[in-house]
Order: structure tokens, then C-alpha cells, then sequence
């Protein structure tokens, strides 16, 4: 090759490139001991042999002997040079030295690694051992042994070998722990990353190292953080002896010390029995107390002043053996072990349910200063133990399902006591884990809850804008929109916008009323309301999302109208950026901003429409605000927006997916409720005619979509038509009642009798797009048209296929007069069962043509019991409010 | 790296084993004796261990457990009455049963413990099914309930209850005789009225009820859940839409789209796969045929045994070391449950690796916390400083400090410089 002499190179991929630049590296730019390095020339060197690879000795394409001879001399030279710069007794350059060979480690080829490691071993464990070391050479030390070791572990065939070396290291390092803050640090992950790697290693010093871990933990010198590396490092001791008893062992140790130094700080503030009975659950009677956690006598603390004590001795300890609690539960071990879940659940709530006032029982020796000081702490308490609940939910899983109901009774306490605002946000982020985890049924249990507390967290952002929606978003829409609407219907709506808004106060006190008598705190986070910060609503908005996904559907009647109707207005005044919002002037760096906010608030609303299993009332503001959203080219919101549009997309298009193969075509996934399946049929409409898309904010286009569904069917018999009848016959119900959000209110009034008869010509026209597209598309078949047997009808679903071209063209010119007739026909039907009530749920018919007849009905029915419970209910609404 | 293998089980109620065959090969990998369950009675655990409830023999019923790779029953456990319908939840952390009498048993696994037990049905629990934790119970004598699994758990909220089931079905005229759940709270019942009923358990009602021509024994979904299949008496397993056709002037018999027919006899026991392209099927006739829901036919076929086979599963067996199986108990424990026990099993999933890049990590640390400032001033006087003996050091390395609090400007920094060689380490 033309670089072997050292002549010109062929091009950057020359193979002798890299060990000519090593020798380069080495003979002008690595310093001898004794001389400095600039940090830009020592960043340099790191950049040139990480980036080509200069001490890999990988060679591209075939072996060359040549090249590889002279990339080993090179890299020797490297080796060399940095084993100078580590005997030098210059602390610098032993410094660099270490560096370089930590950096060794991570580059070197396997076979030098394997060649040389014992010795690049004995080297750094020299530094660590000699105490005349300076610190930092001490600290680089640590971190080129853990790389070290963390290249060893690859090497199968070495095992012995390293665990060996590691059980030399553990002393060391142990005398380390005790050291300085940064030594200390660094030395707990060297310590943590043996633990990881070679556990049985450290057995023999077990005791020794449980201890210096757990002095150090409680020690009051210690800083929180390097508490924290301690904490995980006790966390990880369980697993250097394997065994279920081990690990039990160590919790249950952990937390009788932890519920000791409650019993101190809790005194005179909760029955005095509490710290004996989870003691009780985590001794049981009859057992022997496990041995105390690490050497206790040694503890810092004693000898403070009981104040300064609490403060820097009780809470940071309970707090990092929490953690330490929290890294066990949730981070992997090798073996099934026992969790003292009672005893965790009953830690918790007791901390939880501390709100800082005195129990009855006043005790002699509770002051008030003591009173201030709980107080004082009482937050990161708190929020220590919503973190072990959280790792709790998250090791538990399914197994916490026997404590589920506890566990929601005193969350749903603690959201009155917490009016931080950190608070909070730990509580919603505890109740998203719960829904996720435990799913639809938690959600029954936690549905209030969330409701009134999220609505009370979001309400003041726009709490004037409420009555907004009546009037503001139909001419939003209207502009935004719509050359398809009618002018006459735009009239239309604008008298009843007129109208309604005049009638604002009546149709939405029902609702502010319905919900202040929900929210069992309403009184209290009354004076939060304003100051609600943006993480709070966050939070807040994020786990009405998960309610909204896991039980969306569940129990609608008396929480979806409101969430539906908050969720459109946040998000409508969060995407609005007319800078209204006081908040965006507010948010600092690293605080939740209002573009966070938006997002949120628009991924709940697309929740809110994606789980509603009726069609969503404020589709339309949504879809508008999504599209605005899409426009904000290269941020998360456009992202979300695109995505959350193409979700959106079933739900106004719904296209049928033909079953596979098991039958030629189907109605696609049109199950579930009857009205859904009544939208299904109508899904060429929507795809064929743009001009409709308005539709689905408006009811009228019921009529529009029943005449389309005629094409495929001649004959057309009333029964099919009633359900549209019918959905005329809920709204009507639901516009007497007055408890409907006021977008129906207005559409439901004044819509239903003229739009029958106003909708005939344009569905006339649709209709014969409609035929002609059936001819091209598969629609979804009408599978039998004559009542026929089960047997027959499954083999005439496969001759289907041929007839429908010949069936669709036929039925088109009735089309304008069955329209008229059968809207008439509608109303009387639907009136008529709607009052009659004569069918129930309980008998399917098994006749042929009755069932369809028999599915429509039995909604109707159901529908009408619903409004019918719900009536009185808002009627004796009045006098209870009073 | 080969796919892990599936294994379909199949148990009969004679007393002919639970025979596993290796869905790839088609041989017989194992037969777990002894084993006659009726149907519903055949339950794996979270994929690690097999559970089956014995139909009644003399005048005992036990539960066996088996692990996968041995023939033998595991575990025998007695429970007070014959239990009829048998399942795991996801996790495997809790086996639930229905008892002849009506009874539902609620068992924690990892303790044998019997968390709960309460009288669910007037006659035998006939088939059990979960949704999240929802469980769904039919009976013998016609009722489909739901049951919120949280309140029953818990004494205080079910006394609060009014009632203790969420809902209950009573449209079905006789005996329930399956029941599944699929994604959107829907679920589908089969009954020996000749229908099956889809239901939602979001809105507690009654969505359709399909009439088929023959007594349906079971029903399996297809995962997306647009079709489900219903195993007939008559040995024909119908293909059923689960969506609705309104404007159909016919009845819903239209929504049956076709049926597999290969069976001689009643198909009692129906399995799907996850893929939804494989379905198990188990009839009276003896046989276990696996299909292929693309093509309809039948692309395996095992024979069991003489005997009716009453309950097919498609499985993929976790091999686990498992702790020491328990015996489930008979009755409540009296001190409210206080020796269930909760465990964690071993998740690898949350195993964190270490990753090593320590000393480049560090070294980038160092460089990080110079590059703002004039760097190489810094670094060599900070060098030069290296040179004193350690004792000046610390007075060196603070004025350097000082020096350096007018080049970083931002708070994080000053802070993390309060001990005198911190600022070589910025976080």
C-alpha cells in the first residue's frame, strides 16, 4: 500500500493513516512526565483516538502484516509513554497518565486487554493503596478501575481471574468510602460497579461493607447526594449473597430503622400505637427482630441539638433509606423474594396522612417549635414517601391489587392535604401509575377523585372562557370552514348562538352546581385555585388523559360532559395565543412552559375524543385547534398534532377493512354501540364528499347519511330507519333536560324538524355520487337482502360480491320522495317508542328481520331509561343546592 | 436465535393427561398425568407452570399444578368444592376459581393464600374471563356478572357497596358456557340458548345477540378483535363478525361469515393465537386441529384420546426457576390475610447494565468545566498547580477557584465548587 513507507497516504480510509497518527500523537502531542498539557490539546487527543481508532489495531479488509506490526509498535509506544507518565511521581502527570489508560481500556484490542491487564491492575490499585496519593489522582483512579473492570467482565474466560482482583480492591476502597466528598463519590461507583459485576467477591467482607455503607448513609456530614450513591449502593448489597432471605433481610432492616426515627418525629402528631403496629407487620410475634443495619452506635446525631437534629439528621436519613427502598423495589435481582408490602403500604400512609396538626391526645413533651419543624419538613417527607409508593405500584404490579382500595381511599385523603405544588404533582403522577397498572377497575374507584380535583387544579385558567364556547367557536368555525355550510344553515346558528348566549346562565349554572356537589373538596382547594401552577395543571391534564384512556368509556353520564367540555376550553385557551395567558410571562427556564402545556392539553383532548363512544361534541374546535397545531413546523406540538390528526382520521372517515379472506368484504369495526355502527355505514359518504366534513360537528347530516345508506337497498323498510328516529329522540330528550353542554343545546333545539326537510336536495346529490362510487368501491354489503336462514346466509355471502353493481344503480331516482316519507315516518316512530317504552333489553327475538329491529329498539330503551333517571335527578338538583 | 416454542396443550375429561405438542414440529413434547378437567378447568400461570382443576372423582376434586417439563403433577391442592372454571391473571400472581356451587375463590399464587371468596352464582360457576381486573363470571344458571376485583379485595369498600357485582347479565336463558374479553371492555358470551351475546362492560349492557344454529360450547377472539369464533355443537366452528350491520334487513345471521367444519363432534374448546392466525380447536370427537384463519383448513391435527377433549391452550412456556409451588389453602386465613405474601420475581427487563466510558466520562467532565473559560490559561496554571506538594495545594487550588467564579457565571457551578478541587468536576 502507498502509505507503508511513509509516503502519501491513498485517502483517509488508509488503513497506515492510524498508525502514523498514533506515533504522532505519541512522539509530539502526549506530554513526558513532567511537562503540562493544555486541556484544548488534551481534549484533542481524546478526540483523535476515539474518533479513528487509533489503538483498536483493527484492521479494514485483509491481514497485513506489515501494517499490523507497525500499528503494535505504535500502540506499545502509547502504552509506554502513559506508563511513564503513571510512575512519575509528578501528581499531574500521573493524573494524565491514568486518565490515558482508562482510556486504554475502553480502546485496546482484545488480545493486548488480556495480555496486560493484571499488570495495568497492579499499577492503579498502587495509586488507590498509597496514602500519600493526591486526591484527584485518587478519584482517576477509581474510574479507570471501574472501566477495568467493566472491559473485564466481557472476558468470559477471565472470571476467576477478576473476582480475584476484586476482592484485593474491596479494602481499599472500603477506607476510600470514608474519605473525602469526591473520593468518596467516586469510590461508591467503583464499589457499586463490583457489587455489579463480581458480587460473590465481596462476600467474605459482607458485614464490613453493609456497615461502612450504612455509616455513611446516616451520617450527618454527608452530603444528600453522595447519600444517594450510598443508598444505591446498600440497595445493590443484597445480591452479593443471592437469596430470597437476603433481600427480605435488608428491607425489613431498613424499615424498622426508618420507622424508629418516625416514632421520634411523629410524636403528639398521630395515635401513639401506629409505629408499634407496623413494626408488628414487620416483625411479626414470635419472630426474632433481625440484626440493626450497619454498626447504629456509631450513628452521627446524638450529640446535636434536637432541633438542628431533625433537620439534619432524622429527614435526610429517612429520606435516603427510602430511596434505598425505592432502588430495591424496582431494580432487578435474580431470585423471587418476598415483599413486606403491608408494611410498606401502612409506612406510607401513615407519613401521608401527617398533615402537621395535633392529635387529640396532646403529649406533655410536643411544643410547638417541635410542631414548626415537622411542619417544615413535612413536604420532603412526604414526597419521599410518595416516591416509595410510586416503586411500590411499580414493583408490586398486579400483587398490589388486595391493597388496591386501601391505597386509593388514602390517596384520595391525601389530595386535601396537598397544596404544594410539588405535592401534587407527585399525588397525580401516583394516580397516573395506579390507572395504568391496575386499569378499567381502579378507575371506578379513583374516578371522582380525579375528576373534581383536576377540574378544580384547571378550572382557573379559564374559568371566564367556559361560557365562551357557546358563542365563539361556531364562528370560529364558520370562518375556518366553510364554504360547504349553507348560508342559510350559518343564519341559523348564528340565531341560535344569539339565543343561547342569552341563555347562558341557565344552562351552565345546572353544570357548575352538578359539579361543586361532586367535588368533595371544593371548598378547600377553592383558594388554590388561583395560584395553580402550570406542573400542577400538567399533571393534572396528563391524568385526565389516562383516566380518559383506561375507563373513557365508563360511566359516562355524570363526568364526560364536564371533562369533554374543560378539556376543549384548556385546550382552546392554552393554544390560544392571543397572550391572554397570564402564565406565559411567568415560566422560568426549567419550569414547566406553555408549550408543554399545550401539548398536554391537546393530548388529553385527543383522548377525550378517541375514548368517547358517542360522537365527540367539540370534534370540530378540536380538529381546528390540531390543525393550527400542525403549522408550528419542527416543534413536539406539530408532531403531536399530525399524529393526533391521522388518529382522528378513522373516527370522521371510518374505512372499512374487509375481513381477511374470511369473507370478501365487512363492515369493518363497527362494533360496539348501535349509533357507532349507524356511523359506519355512512363512511363513503365522508370520504367521497369533502363538502360534508362539517357534518360531524352538526346533527343534521343524520338525514343526509340515511338516504345514502339506500343505495345498496331497494326495499325500504321502516324499521331500518328508526334508529335515526331515535338519535333525534335522545337529543330532544337531552335538550328539555338542560344538562347537555351547550353545544347540543343549540343544535338540538332549533335543528331537528327543518333540517329533515332542508337536507333533501343535497342528499339527493350525494347520493349519486354515492351510487357511482359504489360501483367502484366495495361497500360494505347489506349481506342478505331476503330473510333467509343462518346456512343460507353464509353461502350467499359469497355471491354477494356480483350482485351489488347491479343492486345499486336501480335505487337512485326514488331517492328524493323515500327521503321525505321516511323522515316523516322517523319522527312518528322514534316519538312513538321513545314514549311507549314497550321493548326491553331483555328478549332478542330470534325471528329474521325482527333483530336488526330488536338492536335499535333495545338502545332506544335504554337511552330512554337513562334520560329518564337523569330528569329527576337535575330537577331535585335545585332544591339540594340550596 | 430459534423462535420460542409454542406448545399446544390440550386436556380431556377422561382421565387422559394434559398432552403438550410442540406447535412446529407437531410432536408430543410431554403428557402431564394425571389430568380430567371439565371445561375451563385447564389454566396456565403467567406462562410459568400449568394449573388444572380436576373434575370430581369420588369425593375429591383437587387443582394439580405441573411444571413444564415434568410429567407429574407438582403441586395438589384441595379445595372445599369441586371448582368448575379456573383461571390466572396475566401476571400470574392470583388463580381464581368457580365452585360448583356458585362460589368464586380468589387464590394468591405465590402463598397458596385464599384471598377472597364470595357467593357469586346460584348454580356452578361455568366460565371465568378478566378485563384488567374485571372479572367476569357465567354461570349455569344463565347469569353473566361482572365483578370489580379492587372492591372485593377490600372488606371496607364491600360493605360501601350497594351491590357487590358491577353488573349482571341475565339475557341468556341457559347456561353460560364461555365467555372472553377483548380490548375496548367488550365481551363476548356463548350460552346454550343457541346465542352468543357481545357485551360492553364500560356501559353495562347488552350490545347484540347472535343466534347461531347449534348450541355454542365456546368462543375464542381473533386478537383485533373484528371477528370471534364460536365452537358449535354440531361440530361446525363459526367465523362471527363482531361488528353490526343495521341497515341489514335480515337478521343477525348475516354477521356469521363462515364456519370451519372438520370436527365430527361438538367443538367444546377454542384457542387463538396472538398473531390471530392460528386457532386451536378441541371437540368431543378426540381431536385437537390447529387451523389456519387465513386459509380455513386445518393444518395440524393431534389426537388426544378417546375421550372428549374439553380444553385446548396455545402457550408459550416461560421455563423460570420457580420457588417452591404452595398449596392452595381451603379456607380464608382468620387474621385477615396477613401471611399473603407479595414477592417480586425476577424481572430482567429492569436490569440496568453498567456501561463503562468511566474515565472518558470523567475526562469529558474535566474538559467540559474548562471549556467555558479561556481554557488553556486555566489549565496550565491549574497544571502548574499540580506541582505543589499537596499541602498548598488546597490554598492554590482556591484562589484558582476565585479566579474561576467570574468566568462561570451560572449558579450550578458556583455551587458545586464549595469544597476547594470541586471545580475540576463539575456535574
Amino acid at each position: 500500500m502507498s502509505g507503508a513507507g511513509g509516503g502519501f497516504l491513498a485517502d483517509a480510509n488508509d488503513p497506515w493513516l492510524k498508525p502514523r497518527l498514533l506515533r504522532a500523537v505519541v512522539g509530539e502531542r502526549l506530554p513526558r512526565p513532567g511537562t503540562d498539557l493544555p486541556p484544548a490539546e488534551l481534549a484533542s487527543i481524546l478526540d483523535a483516538v476515539r474518533t479513528h481508532g487509533l489503538l483498536t489495531e483493527r484492521q479494514p479488509g485483509p491481514h497485513d502484516p506489515k501494517l499490523a506490526e507497525a500499528w503494535r509498535a505504535a500502540v506499545d509506544a502509547w502504552v509506554e509513554r502513559i506508563g511513564e507518565l503513571m510512575q512519575s511521581d509528578l501528581p499531574y502527570s500521573c493524573w494524565l497518565g491514568t486518565c490515558f489508560l482508562g482510556l486504554t481500556f475502553q480502546e485496546c484490542c482484545n488480545e493486548r486487554f488480556a495480555e496486560s491487564y493484571s499488570s495495568w491492575f497492579e499499577k492503579i490499585l498502587s495509586n488507590l493503596q498509597e496514602p500519600s496519593t493526591v486526591q484527584l489522582v485518587i478519584i482517576v483512579s477509581c474510574t479507570s478501575m471501574s472501566d477495568l473492570f467493566v472491559r473485564l467482565a466481557r472476558f468470559l474466560n477471565l472470571k476467576k481471574e477478576a473476582s480475584s482482583f476484586a476482592g484485593r480492591l474491596v479494602e481499599p476502597v472500603l477506607l476510600l468510602l470514608n474519605g473525602n466528598g469526591q473520593v468518596a463519590d467516586e469510590a461508591v461507583d467503583l464499589l457499586r460497579t463490583v457489587i455489579k459485576l463480581y458480587p460473590s467477591s465481596l462476600n467474605r467482607h459482607y458485614n464490613k461493607v453493609e456497615s461502612a455503607i450504612a455509616t455513611n448513609v446516616m451520617s450527618s456530614e454527608v452530603n444528600i447526594k453522595l447519600k444517594e450513591k450510598f443508598a444505591r449502593a446498600l440497595a445493590s448489597l443484597p445480591s452479593v449473597r443471592v437469596s430470597e432471605e437476603s433481600w427480605s433481610l435488608m428491607i425489613q432492616k431498613i424499615l424498622i430503622v426508618v420507622n424508629n426515627l418516625l416514632n421520634d418525629a411523629f410524636i403528639g402528631l398521630e395515635e401513639e400505637k401506629k409505629g408499634h403496629e407496623i413494626l408488628m407487620l414487620l416483625v411479626p410475634p414470635g419472630n426474632d427482630p433481625p440484626p440493626m443495619l450497619g454498626d447504629q452506635t456509631k450513628w452521627s446525631g446524638g450529640n446535636v441539638h434536637v432541633t438542628k437534629k431533625f433537620r439534619v439528621y432524622t429527614v435526610p436519613t429517612i429520606s435516603v433509606l427510602i430511596h434505598c427502598c425505592c432502588v430495591m423495589l424496582t431494580s432487578y435481582y435474580p431470585v423471587q423474594v418476598n415483599v413486606p408490602v403491608r408494611a410498606l403500604i401502612a409506612l406510607t400512609r401513615r407519613v401521608l396522612s401527617v398533615d402537621g396538626s395535633l392529635h387529640k391526645k396532646l403529649f406533655p413533651s410536643t411544643t410547638s417549635l417541635h410542631q414548626e419543624l415537622i411542619c417544615f419538613e413535612l413536604p420532603s417527607l412526604h414526597s419521599t414517601f410518595l416516591d416509595l409508593l410510586s416503586a411500590t405500584i411499580k414493583g408490586m404490579r398486579s400483587q398490589l391489587l388486595p391493597h388496591a382500595a386501601n391505597i386509593v381511599r388514602f390517596i384520595t385523603k391525601y389530595f386535601e392535604i396537598a397544596k404544594l405544588s410539588t405535592m401534587r404533582t407527585k399525588v397525580y403522577g401516583i394516580v397516573q401509575q395506579l390507572l395504568t397498572s391496575m386499569g378499567v377497575g381502579i378507575s371506578m374507584h379513583l374516578l371522582e377523585a380525579i375528576v373534581s380535583n383536576s377540574v378544580a387544579d384547571l378550572d382557573d385558567s379559564c374559568g371566564q372562557d367556559m361560557t365562551s364556547l357557546s358563542t365563539k367557536p361556531t364562528i370560529a368555525t364558520n370562518e375556518s370552514s366553510s364554504k360547504s355550510y349553507s348560508k342559510k344553515r350559518k343564519q341559523e346558528t348564528d340565531a341560535q348562538n344569539l339565543h343561547v348566549s342569552g341563555s347562558d346562565k341557565t344552562v351552565i349554572s345546572p353544570k357548575k352546581r352538578k359539579s361543586s356537589s361532586m367535588s368533595t373538596t371544593s371548598e378547600t382547594t377553592a383558594d388554590v385555585r388561583m395560584l395553580t401552577p402550570l406542573s400542577v395543571k400538567l399533571a393534572a391534564l396528563e391524568t385526565l388523559e389516562i383516566l380518559l384512556n383506561v375507563g373513557g368509556s365508563l360511566r359516562t353520564d355524570h363526568w364526560r360532559a364536564e371533562v369533554d367540555l374543560l378539556l376543549i376550553n384548556i385546550a382552546r385557551s392554552a393554544c390560544d395565543t392571543g397572550g391572554r395567558y397570564e402564565y406565559k410571562l411567568s415560566s422560568a427556564v426549567g419550569e414547566t412552559s406553555i408549550a408543554d402545556f399545550q401539548l398536554a392539553s391537546l393530548k388529553a383532548l385527543l383522548a377525550s375524543f378517541l375514548s368517547s363512544h358517542a360522537r365527540p361534541p367539540y370534534l370540530a374546535q378540536g380538529i381546528e385547534l390540531f390543525r393550527r397545531g400542525k403549522l408550528e413546523i419542527g416543534t413536539k406540538l406539530a408532531e403531536f398534532c399530525s399524529h393526533a390528526l391521522l388518529a382522528l382520521d378513522v373516527l370522521t372517515h371510518p374505512r372499512a377493512l374487509s375481513l381477511e379472506s374470511a369473507a370478501p368484504s365487512g363492515p369493518g369495526l363497527t362494533y360496539g354501540a348501535p349509533e357507532k355502527a349507524i356511523f359506519g355505514t355512512e363512511k363513503y359518504k365522508f370520504s367521497l364528499s369533502g363538502n360534508q366534513s362539517q357534518a360531524l360537528e352538526d346533527d343534521d347530516p343524520y338525514d343526509d347519511w340515511l338516504t345514502s345508506t339506500k343505495v345498496s337497498e331497494p326495499t325500504g323498510s321502516p324499521a331500518k330507519d328508526s334508529p335515526v328516529g331515535k338519535e333525534k329522540a335522545i337529543e330532544k330528550s337531552q335538550g328539555e333536560k338542560q344538562i347537555t353542554p351547550v353545544e347540543e343545546h343549540q343544535q338540538t333545539d332549533l335543528a331537528v324538524v327543518p333540517a329533515a326537510i332542508q337536507d333533501v336536495p343535497t342528499s339527493g346529490k350525494t347520493d349519486i355520487e354515492m351510487a357511482d362510487a359504489a360501483t367502484t368501491e366495495t361497500v360494505n354489503l347489506k349481506a342478505t337482502d331476503n330473510p333467509s336462514s343462518s346456512n343460507d346466509g353464509l353461502t350467499q355471502v359469497r355471491t354477494l360480491l356480483p350482485d351489488l353493481n347491479q343492486q345499486v344503480a336501480a335505487p337512485v331516482s326514488d331517492e328524493g320522495h323515500t327521503d321525505i316519507v321516511d323522515h316523516l315516518r322517523n319522527k312518528t316512530l322514534a316519538f312513538d317508542a321513545s314514549l311507549s317504552k314497550t321493548v326491553t333489553g331483555g328478549e332478542a327475538p330470534q325471528s329474521g328481520s325482527g333483530s336488526s329491529h330488536f338492536m335499535q329498539s333495545s338502545k332506544t330503551d335504554d337511552s330512554d331509561v337513562e334520560s329518564e333517571d337523569s330528569m329527576p335527578g337535575i330537577v331535585d338538583g335545585d332544591p339540594d343546592s340550596d | 436465535m430459534a423462535p420460542p416454542q409454542q406448545l399446544v396443550l390440550a386436556a380431556s375429561s377422561t382421565d387422559a393427561g394434559v398432552a403438550a405438542w410442540d406447535l412446529r414440529t407437531g410432536a408430543e413434547a410431554i403428557r402431564h398425568r394425571t389430568c380430567a378437567s371439565r371445561p375451563r378447568a385447564l389454566t396456565v400461570v403467567a406462562g410459568r407452570f400449568l394449573a388444572a382443576s380436576q373434575a370430581p372423582a369420588g369425593n375429591s376434586a383437587p387443582i394439580h399444578y405441573y411444571h413444564w417439563d415434568k410429567p407429574q403433577v407438582a403441586v395438589k391442592s384441595f379445595p372445599v368444592e369441586p371448582i368448575r372454571a379456573l383461571i390466572a391473571d396475566p401476571e400470574g400472581s392470583y388463580l381464581i376459581g368457580g365452585g360448583i356451587s356458585g362460589d368464586i375463590f380468589f387464590w394468591e399464587v405465590a402463598s397458596g393464600e385464599l384471598l377472597v371468596q364470595w357467593h357469586a352464582h346460584y348454580r356452578a360457576v361455568r366460565c371465568l374471563a378478566l378485563y384488567d381486573f374485571l372479572l367476569i363470571s357465567g354461570s349455569e344458571d344463565g347469569s353473566i356478572k361482572v365483578w370489580d376485583l379492587l372492591t372485593m379485595l377490600d372488606e371496607q369498600s364491600r360493605l360501601e357497596a350497594k351491590t357487590q357485582h358491577i353488573y349482571s347479565f341475565n339475557q341468556h336463558a341457559l347456561p353460560v358456557t364461555d365467555v372472553a374479553c377483548c380490548h375496548g371492555a367488550i365481551a363476548v358470551s356463548s350460552s346454550e340458548d343457541h346465542t352468543c351475546k357481545i357485551w360492553s362492560l364500560s356501559e353495562g349492557r347488552m350490545l347484540r345477540s347472535i343466534s347461531f344454529p347449534a348450541i355454542t360450547d365456546s368462543v375464542a377472539l381473533d386478537p383485533r378483535s373484528h371477528i370471534f369464533y364460536a365452537g358449535g355443537r354440531d361440530g361446525k366452528i363459526y367465523v362471527t363478525a363482531m361488528g353490526i350491520d343495521v341497515t341489514s334487513p335480515s337478521s343477525d345471521d348475516s354477521t356469521i361469515i363462515g364456519a370451519l367444519d372438520d370436527h365430527s363432534k361438538a367443538v367444546t374448546s377454542l384457542a387463538s393465537s396472538t398473531d390471530g392466525l392460528i386457532l386451536i380447536s378441541g371437540s368431543e370427537d378426540g381431536n385437537v386441529r390447529v387451523w389456519d384463519t387465513r386459509t380455513q383448513q386445518v393444518i395440524r391435527k393431534f389426537k388426544h384420546s378417546q375421550g372428549p377433549v374439553t380444553n385446548v391452550l396455545l402457550v408459550t412456556p416461560k421455563r423460570v426457576n420457580l420457588p417452591p409451588l404452595q398449596s392452595l389453602r381451603k379456607v380464608c386465613s382468620a387474621n385477615g390475610g396477613s401471611e399473603s405474601r407479595a414477592v417480586i420475581v425476577p424481572q430482567p427487563e429492569n436490569d440496568v447494565q453498567i456501561f463503562g466510558n468511566f474515565s472518558s466520562d470523567f475526562l469529558e467532565r474535566c474538559l467540559d468545566a474548562l471549556q467555558p473559560g479561556s481554557s488553556s490559561r486555566l489549565f496550565e496554571s491549574g497544571a502548574s498547580a499540580l506541582y505543589g506538594a499537596p499541602k498548598q495545594q488546597g490554598v492554590e487550588w482556591r484562589s484558582k477557584y476565585l479566579e474561576l467564579q467570574d468566568l462561570f457565571v451560572r449558579e450550578e457551578i458556583v455551587i458545586s465548587f464549595s469544597q476547594h478541587m470541586s471545580w475540576f468536576l463539575t456535574d
